[in-house]
């Protein structure tokens, strides 16, 4: 546990701290407002209420798990700068639950077309949602490569 | 009278700070650099960060069940960040030998008391729930 904080590790860490306030924004603004909610009237003009109701019920089952995500990644952060193995533990365990929920969030606008490009480029909501599901894959994939190899992991 | 959730939620959350540092102090598990330290504690952190902010203003009146992850998940996340700024950079408080729920190590305590935070708007929400009723 003598290493120093190397350059890649503070990078890796402040890219896994602003994921992690992104998601904390993200959800507030899912609370407060309907920025991040999809023009549904443009999804399903024939009963925008139902599509609705399906997204709703569904968007609404993430934040227990994206808690998960969030507080396990900041425990990575918090032990990544304390120079202690545990940074490997949760860092692989977050970005394994983020990919997981990814994955999921993913299928499901693929299985109701969401993701159909004439829908993706007219409407911002959907735009929103496709930007922050290829973000995080690639953190999940980034950080899972690099904790692997971290020092850290054969102390 | 604290009709109002965010005020609600600021008494309940001083109450809260108060009581956990009386306890931590008669067990003596950690002691602050200052005084100033240690009300800023309780006012800041406890009263308006996770009370006001949290608790009364992204709570705000929606359903307890819809919004409990979310308070915990911000909760959480401002406690650890706050915890890692004190062990590795301020250090406005330093933990005594005595273990915490079976922790010895420093950062190990700084890191289980940061996901601990995130039951301080918890309680606050479902406090001033309650209290409203009557």
């Amino acid at each position: 546990m003598a290493q120093s904080t190397t350059r890649g590790d503070r990078l890796h860490g402040a890219l896994m701290l602003i994921g992690v306030l992104a998601m904390c924004a993200y959800w507030i603004a899912f609370f407060v407002s309907d920025v991040t909610k999809p023009n549904v009237a443009l999804i399903d003009p024939l009963d925008p209420a139902a599509f609705m109701r399906v997204y709703m019920g569904f968007e609404s089952a993430f934040p227990l798990a994206d808690g998960f995500v969030a507080v396990t990644s900041a425990l990575a952060i918090f032990y990544l700068a304390a120079k202690d193995p545990k940074a490997v533990l949760f860092g692989l365990v977050g970005s394994g639950a983020l990919m997981f929920l990814a994955l999921i969030d993913i299928y499901f606008n693929v299985l109701n077309g969401l993701y159909r490009p004439s829908r993706l480029w007219a409407d911002s909501g959907l735009q929103m949602e496709m930007a922050i599901n290829i973000i995080c894959v690639a953190l999940s994939v980034a950080s899972v490569i690099r904790f692997w190899s971290h020092p850290l992991r054969r102390t | 009278m604290l009709s109002d959730a965010p005020l609600r939620c600021l008494v309940i959350s001083l109450a809260l700070g108060s009581l956990c540092e009386l306890v931590s102090s008669r067990l003596r598990l950690w002691r602050y650099a200052s005084q100033a330290t240690l009300l800023a504690n309780v006012v800041v952190m406890f009263g308006l960060v996770q009370g006001v902010l949290i608790a009364g203003l992204v709570g705000g009146t929606r359903p307890l069940a819809e919004i409990v992850p979310l308070l915990f998940m911000l909760g959480a996340v401002i406690g650890l960040i706050y915890e890692g700024l004190n062990e590795f950079v301020v250090h406005g408080w330093t933990w005594s030998d005595a273990p915490l729920l079976g922790l010895t190590r420093s950062s190990d305590k700084a890191a289980a008391v940061g996901v601990l935070w995130g039951l301080a708007p918890v309680t606050a929400a479902i406090l001033s729930r309650s209290l409203s009723l009557f």
